[in-house]
């Protein structure tokens, strides 16, 4: 199968060469493959976030290389890396990282606002993703009138506004109650099965059915990897 | 901006309606008042319609200090016109602004005291309104002669105001200065109207300086309270930044949010002006503009509003939105996502 996500040594120091020097991920060697569900699992602080964040592209490493079906992410200008967050990868915040200002449908649709949509199709495409997750009588109302659940389905409907290959969630059931996490099981279920790449950072061994693979993060490091058979 | 152009017109206007000539005698190169002696001789010059001496003085009336004017009688100015009553035709009479007889609540037939001690029971024969609503307000008309007992001037003007026939100014200027025994001061009306230009250009001067350094210290007001809600705007770019969103895009949407800000602030700031002098009457801010008005304007405080600084404050307020925001939108959009949005 295709690797569509790979890194090599990939590092992230806090603070490098001072007396607080933080080595938050150091050395990690990984490959996921294309339709796969990958879960990085450790306990808090134990450097998923800086990993996920590396792979999503939203972060830099101090050094080593990350790989995205075959372009090397760490070498792109800021301008590329923009591009492969609105083409390729949708992500879904822990926090979920909704603008408070914005209604639900508008927090939704607004990545498309640079790639000159329309206000009558974003708002078509924006209206369609929150009716798939059971939003759509929420559409109008802003994050703080949302539950933590409607709030995550809000994010995850953002993060699949762009239609993107990969989609990667960073501990996405830290926030929501039990009732929204088995929505969000059959939710990422459903996604993989259109074929989407999804990567998954928790400590939630309720999400561990669905991997293909599982890479055990502990004090920045990968210290184990368990591949599935689904 | 607009009190000050107000003001300016309705001087432009009261020193187009005055008269050709001021004359005054030269003191040290200040203005000193001119002997009655020499009138006759200016009546006679070749050009001259009319001469009309004049003794200007402040006193006050009550708790107010109004001006007071000493002329002949039936020589009122042509801008001062009676809303009620006539003029005054002989001496202890007067004829006082709408604004002081509001202020007092005087009508045609009061009598009053002006000038203490040295003072004259003055009968009032005419409210006047003149067309600058300033004048209108603590000029009192009188008798020549009462002038000049209340302010013991003796057989001296306070100056000679000339008329001529149009086309003479020059000739009876060069006439005046020709007059022997005196050292006259002449000052023209076109002379008049460029001290006023002057006056109003420095004062316009003073005001946009005060406005500019105000400008200056906003800026960097702005930056630090700006920076206070930052952390929340890096917040937001970062988001927009991890969805795909460009720096250059990002920026674009911050040039557009100043712009929708700034046509929203200017207009709504002019609406406010304009509500504050015309139906506020420019309570507590004309008295920056108009010396000794006090906080409650007693007349209706001239203003025009004119495209220049409509513009202008559309300017400043882009300007200010812009520094405030366009830097530390830019820092917040060139960092990775991840750590803006920490």
């Amino acid at each position: 199968m295709e690797t569509i996500i790979r890194t090599e040594k990939l590092a992230k120091i806090y603070n490098p060469d001072t007396s607080y020097e933080v080595k938050a991920l150091w050395d990690v060697d990984i490959e996921i493959k294309k339709g796969h569900v990958a879960i990085l699992s450790g306990p808090s602080g134990s450097g998923k976030t800086t990993l996920i964040s590396l792979l999503g592209a939203i972060d830099r490493p101090t050094r080593g290389k990350a790989f995205l079906m075959g372009e090397e992410l760490t070498a792109m200008s800021d301008v590329a890396l923009s591009k492969v967050r609105r083409e390729t990868i949708g992500f879904v915040f822990q926090s979920f990282n909704l603008i408070p200002r914005l209604s639900a449908i508008d927090n939704v649709a607004f990545p498309l606002i640079p790639m000159g949509v329309s206000v009558t199709e974003r708002h078509r495409r924006g209206s369609e993703l929150l009716k798939r997750f059971q939003m759509g009588e929420r559409m109008r109302h802003t994050p703080e009138e949302l539950s933590g659940g409607q709030q995550q389905r809000v994010a995850i409907a953002r993060a699949l506004i762009n239609n993107p290959q990969i989609i990667i969630a960073d501990e996405p059931t830290s926030n929501i109650d039990a009732e929204a996490v088995k929505y969000l099981i059959e939710t990422i279920y459903a996604l993989k099965k259109e074929g989407r790449t999804i990567i998954i950072s928790t400590h939630d061994q309720s999400l561990f059915n669905l991997a293909d693979v599982i890479f055990d993060v502990k004090d920045g490091r990968i210290t184990g990897m368990r591949e599935f058979k689904q | 901006m607009a009190i000050s152009e107000g003001v300016k017109a309705e001087s432009l206007a009261s020193v187009m309606e005055g008269a050709d000539i001021y004359l005054t005698l030269d003191q040290y190169g200040k203005n000193a008042p001119v002997p009655l002696k020499y009138l006759p001789e200016v009546k006679k010059i070749n050009g001259v319609m009319r001469v009309v001496p004049r003794v200007l003085g402040r006193t006050y009336l009550g708790d107010s200090l109004a001006v007071v004017v000493g002329i002949p009688a039936g020589e009122l100015p042509p801008s001062v016109e009676c809303v009620e009553g006539k003029p005054f035709s002989s001496r202890g009479e007067a004829v006082i602004g709408v604004g002081l007889a509001r202020h007092f609540n005087f009508t045609v037939g009061h009598a009053f005291m002006l000038g203490g001690v040295n003072g004259r029971m003055l009968k009032i024969t005419g409210l006047f309104k003149a067309d600058s609503s300033i004048w209108a307000s603590d000029l009192i008309f009188i008798p020549f002669e009462d002038a000049s007992a209340i302010f013991k001037t003796g057989d001296l003007a306070t100056d000679f105001l000339i008329y001529v026939r149009p086309g003479y100014t020059s000739a009876v200027a060069e006439t005046l200065k020709k007059i022997e025994g005196a050292s006259f001061r002449i000052q023209s009306k076109e002379l008049v109207k460029q001290y006023f230009n002057k006056g109003f250009t420095l004062k316009g001067g003073i005001f946009t300086a005060l406005y500019t350094v105000a400008f200056a210290l906003a800026i960097p007001a702005l930056l630090v309270s700006s920076g206070f809600g930052l952390s929340e705007r890096k917040r937001e770019i970062g988001i927009l930044k991890a969805t795909g969103w460009q720096t250059s895009e990002v920026l674009e949407m911050v040039v557009f949010e100043n712009l929708i800000i700034s046509l929203t602030a200017a207009p709504l700031a002019l609406l406010i002006s304009f509500l504050w002098l015309k139906g506020l009457n420019g309570l507590f801010i004309a008295q920056f503009f108009i010396a000794e008005i006090g906080l409650f304007p007693p007349f209706n405080v001239p203003a025009r509003f004119l495209p220049i600084p409509a513009f202008l404050s559309f300017f400043f307020s882009l300007i200010l939105t812009m520094v405030g925001s366009l830097y530390s939108s830019w820092r917040a959009a060139v960092i990775p996502p991840a750590e803006a949005m920490k």
